[in-house]
């Protein structure tokens, strides 16, 4: 037996196909593995669902290694916090600056140092308190050279979020200042991020020669307080500078890396793509092996409800069952599985069962008594069973993209974390239209290769179980 | 002695398989007179069916060796292109009666047509006429003429075998290869084919090779056996002398294991197996089942040794010093 | 010739036969269909869970209407819950909801077998008629044209391809051909998101989606080359994605034909290269490959869904999800049912057919 599969095994690998195959569903299993031990399931849908925990990503960024291949460096993300939750402690300053009336401000100043070509896609400045009293706070933003600009007040009681990148007001202002300091206006619409960070001489005014401004940049939040809270309130600020690109993969328009789904995505489409597979088959095979061994009355309706099967439209069906029924992606596995088994795979299996049937160690089975369990289970089965080897394999694919595009139409499980998901966020967000590729292609690319990878080994697999294709 | 109608001298046939390279014919000769039957003779394997076809020039796929010379009527046929060969001499000069199988005939066209076919093709007949000589055909080899409008899957094996050779016939080539005519079909059938292919020579003058595995049956219808083991004819002789007295052990062998009514001989069998025509045995090739095998018969391949009028042997037991 | 009397008793005796055939297999599919028709109508209507969903937007939409009418401004609330009572009940009256759903099932499926279709919940056709048949009978003709077009291109292409190839057997075209059908494991709306990007989104010389142009052209000639120039990428995202793998099964099929003990006799008989192809592998395996043919373009015309939502295509696919995503039991109804009418149809006609081009079922089984 060892031997046989040693032998078999050996013949196999003789398509450099199947090796390929093998290499690339075996990488996708460890990869399953690394995610389901790294990161649990409830964990992962959780966390893909949640808003807070990717706070700090910027959104629709591209990989950061995409840096390596273009000259115009794109930013990364700059977070500074008070709180002590990034990198850049020192070049955080809290000071108290005492003014006349008894009052004080409590000043914050942020630094960084800006070396990227590229602007940042966002600006959030967050603003903590540790009373419920209300105090104003004022945000003053400088850039390299000196040049410096208040750019809000606001009201901070506990916390405010303040949207940098949004402020309206702020970009009025600026324009002004610009064209008196210029003398005319810009050809294109700028944005705050623009205005805070582009070098303000005449190449601004165009959107293709505008150029970021590199070096330092301070950020001070003044908030002021009475004297009787300086020794008891305590002010926070967190600053974040969200880049345009992050991670292995990127991050979707919820901000979220996308390698979480990339990971995740493997683990349930082997998942979904095999049980689907051997189940179907499996449970094809049964019921063709009782049509064809009791033969008669119910071989008759068997195929009868085979045939009323096949007249049913699959995908709609499917569609019409998950859509009315909001349902989670097991139980569309259930769902594919019941409406496929009567397919026609019992119908050419059955063909197969009816041509060994007539085989004369059947029939000298059936004379010494064999039970129809036994001659069933022990003599028929064993003998269709290489057959099916590669159809099984080469029907993963077929689930693993069914469940794909079911999550395209928008009817998947909505909390799943799947390719197939990410690929309907980003059709769904036009990713195309915006120039987003990545956001296609990595799912796109790992659904290949999954197809691919299992597509190979079938095809080199029915080389080998088939009989007639194999040395004609 | 007249001039042979086929002369077939060192005649080779190897080809490709994913295991390496297959020796079907490994260096055959003989000579086919008018209105003789040559019955070879040879195990499955040995590579007979693969001269039958070789004859009519139907060769496996990855063909990588076929040399010699083949001459039918004087002319050798090995020079022409496959076209010509397919119009001088396939059907024309010599035809075959494949293995009985079920599968021979066209399931979806008409007998009448098939039998007609060879006729259009070769002989520039119109349909009409064509149809015409088939129904005599069918006539002459024992089916009834309405048969000529059936389709092959309503005639029982034995008829169907009949088409066949009415096939073969039609175009009235002067040499017909029979391979393994009658070794699908129960013994009374065989029987009555053998009959019809004996009235048949009878009748028509034709020459016969006549190819099986079925001593008994070769022995109804041979002037001259050869017998073939591994891609070579190990003895060649004429049939009296054959059945009689079978010079090469193989065909010793053979005879022996033939079951008899009347005496109560010992049956003896053959030990082994066929031998591999990819990887054939050093020296003579039957020795690794030979009672008799020599030292030499391990090392060198045997010479072809004239043992007779018009018969010979390869075996080193005949070998002169 | 032959003896006139025995051939016109042969004849009766096939006409009876295939008569008796035709009229058991006819009546086991439009039991079939019927029943494979009824299953879609409790499933599209969910047993009558969508009849609950409309009810409700019913009532929702009522009391909106009196809302927002100035008329019934000033009424006190057991006035309007009245009148909003009588809305409704009249509304639930004019889509038949007051009826047990059960009851309902058997009249939507007697409907649905004598065509009458009715008219939809929600969807219109573009002309503004709710008249399913109308709604449908509009989408239809995209559907066929992409589909029937992709279908016959694969289907010769394959075809011919498959026939040379299975001749140059082991060559290195029938290797290339044989390590490309990996492609074949991705489906054609897949290629179709790859081809959209870039032809459309990067190249920008193929367009994203629908039938034609917007504005549509208004000469017939530019309309239809407009047309055509949309149909071009669903068309090659298909062909990408099943030609390898329909023109390896050809091959495939016609070389376990080639191989066959009659093709090997009409070699040695001479019969000419073309004439063997004609009369000894193709004559055979006609009746499957037209089979195939027939059943393939059916099925394509229900529209693959995925595709044509990719493309945008105005077809039967797209209106089947809109159906969907819009609750409208009775569209999806009307495309299933025509869909199963045109399948048990082109069954009956292949059974007959066969039965007509295979003289083993013609003439039944003697002496087989």
């Amino acid at each position: 037996m060892i031997r046989k599969l040693r032998g078999f095994f050996r013949e196999l690998l003789l398509y450099k196909s199947a090796l390929a195959g093998i290499i690339i569903i075996a990488s996708l299993v460890v990869l399953s593995l690394y995610a389901v031990i790294t990161i649990p399931y409830e964990e992962a849908v959780k966390k893909w669902n949640s808003i807070e925990y990717w706070e700090g990503l910027p959104r629709n960024a591209m990989p950061s290694w995409v840096n390596f291949f273009t000259r115009n460096k794109l930013p990364e993300t700059i977070i500074l916090d008070t709180r002590g939750r990034g990198e850049n402690i020192n070049n955080i300053n809290k000071t108290i600056v005492p003014l006349s009336g008894g009052k004080y401000i409590q000043r914050i100043l942020l630094t960084f140092n800006y070396v990227y070509d590229d602007f940042p896609s966002e600006i959030i400045l967050r603003i903590y308190s540790n009373s419920t009293k209300q105090f104003t706070s004022q945000i003053t933003w400088v850039k390299p050279g000196g040049i410096e600009y208040i750019l809000s007040r606001k009201l901070l009681r506990g916390y405010e979020a303040y949207y940098v990148s949004k402020d309206e007001d702020f970009l009025k202002r600026f324009n002004a200042n610009l064209i008196s300091k210029l003398g005319s206006k810009p050809s294109y619409d700028l944005d705050v991020v623009i205005a805070l960070f582009a070098e303000e001489e005449s190449s601004i005014l165009s959107k293709d020669t505008v150029k970021v401004s590199k070096g330092e940049y301070k950020v001070i939040v003044d908030v002021l307080i009475g004297e009787e809270d300086v020794n008891k309130v305590q002010i926070d600020a967190k600053l974040t500078v969200y880049g345009k690109v992050y991670g292995i993969a990127g991050t979707d328009h919820r901000r979220r890396d996308l390698v979480l789904a990339l990971l995740w995505g493997a683990p349930i489409a082997l998942a979904f793509g095999l049980t689907a597979s051997i189940t179907i088959a499996f449970t094809q095979m049964f019921i063709a092996s009782i049509s064809a061994w009791y033969g008669k009355g119910m071989d008759f309706s068997i195929q009868r409800i085979t045939e009323i099967f096949m007249v049913l439209p699959f995908l709609p069906m499917v569609l019409m069952i998950s859509y009315f029924y909001k349902i989670t992606i097991w139980r569309l596995l259930l769902v594919v599985i019941l409406l496929s088994i009567f397919g026609s795979g019992v119908k050419s299996y059955r063909a197969m069962f009816l041509q060994i049937k007539e085989l004369p160690y059947i029939e000298a089975a059936t004379a010494y008594g064999a039970s129809s369990f036994r001659i069933v289970l022990r003599y028929m089965i064993p003998k269709i069973l290489p057959t099916m080897i590669p159809s099984i394999v080469l029907s993963v694919p077929d689930f693993v993209f069914l469940e794909a595009a079911l999550a395209l139409l928008g009817v998947g499980d909505p909390q799943a974390v799947t390719w197939g998901r990410v690929l309907e966020d980003a059709a769904r967000e036009a990713a195309l239209y915006k120039g987003y590729y990545y956001w296609i292609l990595e799912p796109s690319a790992f659904l290949l290769i999954t197809a691919l990878g299992f597509a190979m080994l079938g095809l080199a697999l029915d080389k080998i179980f088939n009989p007639r294709l194999r040395e004609m | 002695m007249p001039e042979p109608i086929l002369s077939v001298k060192e005649l080779y046939l190897y080809y490709k398989v994913r295991a390496g390279l297959v020796r079907a014919i490994d260096g055959v000769s003989f000579n086919l007179h008018n209105e003789e039957s040559l019955a070879i003779i040879g195990e499955s394997g040995s590579g007979k069916s693969s001269l039958a076809r070789a004859l009519l020039r139907l060769l496996p796929r990855n063909v990588h060796r076929f040399d010699g010379s083949v001459h039918i009527d004087g002319e050798d046929v090995m020079k022409l292109s496959d076209k010509e060969f397919d119009s001088k001499i396939k059907w024309k000069k010599i035809s075959i009666v494949p293995q009985a199988s079920m599968n021979a005939l066209n399931p979806v066209i008409k007998i009448g047509e098939q039998l007609a076919e060879p006729l259009i093709i070769h002989k520039n007949m119109d349909r009409k006429e064509a149809l015409d000589k088939a129904m005599e055909m069918l006539k002459f080899v024992g089916i009834p003429q309405e048969f000529v409008d059936r389709y092959p899957f309503e005639l029982s094996g034995g008829m169907r075998q009949r088409v066949v050779i009415a096939m073969a016939l039609i175009t009235q080539p002067p040499i017909i290869v029979l391979d393994e005519p009658t070794s699908a079909l129960d013994v009374l059938t065989q029987a009555s084919i053998m009959n019809l292919l004996k009235s048949i020579k009878n009748d028509r003058k034709v020459s016969y090779i006549f190819i099986t595995h079925d001593i008994a049956l070769s022995s109804e219808l041979s002037d001259n056996v050869a017998v073939m083991y591994a891609g070579r004819i190990v003895e060649y002789s004429y049939a009296d002398k054959f059945y009689k007295e079978p010079q090469h052990p193989y065909s010793q062998l053979l005879l022996s294991s033939v079951p008899t009514l009347r005496e109560n001989k010992d049956i003896k069998f053959i030990p082994g197996e066929p031998p591999s025509l990819l990887n054939p045995p050093p020296g003579c090739r039957f020795h690794p089942r030979c009672p008799f095998a020599m030292d030499v018969c391990r090392k060198k391949e045997p010479p072809t040794i004239n043992v007779g009028r018009n018969s010979y042997v390869r075996c080193w037991l005949y070998a002169e010093k | 010739m032959v003896p006139n009397v025995m051939l016109s008793r042969h004849r009766y005796d096939t006409v009876k036969r295939l008569g008796k055939y035709i009229v058991m297999r006819g009546a086991t599919i439009l039991i079939t269909t019927i029943i494979a028709i009824y299953i879609v109508i409790l499933v599209a209507n969910m047993g009558g869970y969508v009849d609950e969903i409309i009810k409700t937007e019913i009532q929702f939409y009522v009391y909106e209407t009196i809302r927002n009418n100035p008329a019934y401004k000033g009424l006190n609330k057991s006035t309007i819950d009245r009148l909003a009572q009588e809305m409704i009940e009249r509304e639930i009256k004019r889509l038949g909801l007051d009826r047990p759903f059960i009851y309902r099932s058997f009249n939507y499926l007697v409907d649905a077998l004598t065509l009458n279709l009715g008219r939809s919940y929600r969807l219109t056709s573009a002309s503004g008629s709710r008249q399913v048949k109308i709604v449908i009978l509009e989408r239809l003709p995209a559907s066929i044209l992409l589909f029937t077009s992709i279908q016959l291109m694969l289907f010769f292409s394959s075809l011919l391809t498959g026939l040379y190839l299975s001749r140059k057997y082991g060559s290195k075209v029938d290797r290339i051909i044989v390590s490309l059908s990996p492609l074949s494991s991705m489906p054609g709306w897949f290629y179709g998101l790859f081809l959209i990007m870039i032809f459309a989104s990067w190249l920008r010389i193929l367009p994203y989606g629908g039938i034609v142009d917007a504005p549509p052209p208004e000469r017939p000639l530019l309309y239809a080359l407009s047309v055509l120039k949309h149909m071009i990428l669903p068309m090659l995202s298909w062909f990408i994605a099943y030609f390898a793998i329909n023109t390896y099964s050809m091959r495939t099929f016609f070389l376990m034909f080639s191989s066959e003990d009659y093709v090997e006799l009409a070699k040695a008989k001479g019969v000419p290269p073309r004439e063997i192809e004609r009369k000894y592998i193709l004559r055979p395996t006609l009746p499957p490959i037209v089979t195939q043919l027939a059943l393939l373009l059916i099925s394509s015309w229900m529209g693959a869904i995925i595709t044509e939502n990719i493309f945008n295509w105005p077809g039967i696919g797209s209106l089947m999800w809109e159906a969907i995503a819009n609750n409208d039991p009775p569209v999806m109804i009307g495309i299933v049912t025509i869909y199963a009418y045109l399948l048990a149809i082109t069954v009956l006609l292949l059974d007959i057919i066969y039965a007509l081009i295979d003289p083993r079922i013609k003439i039944g089984g003697a002496g087989t």
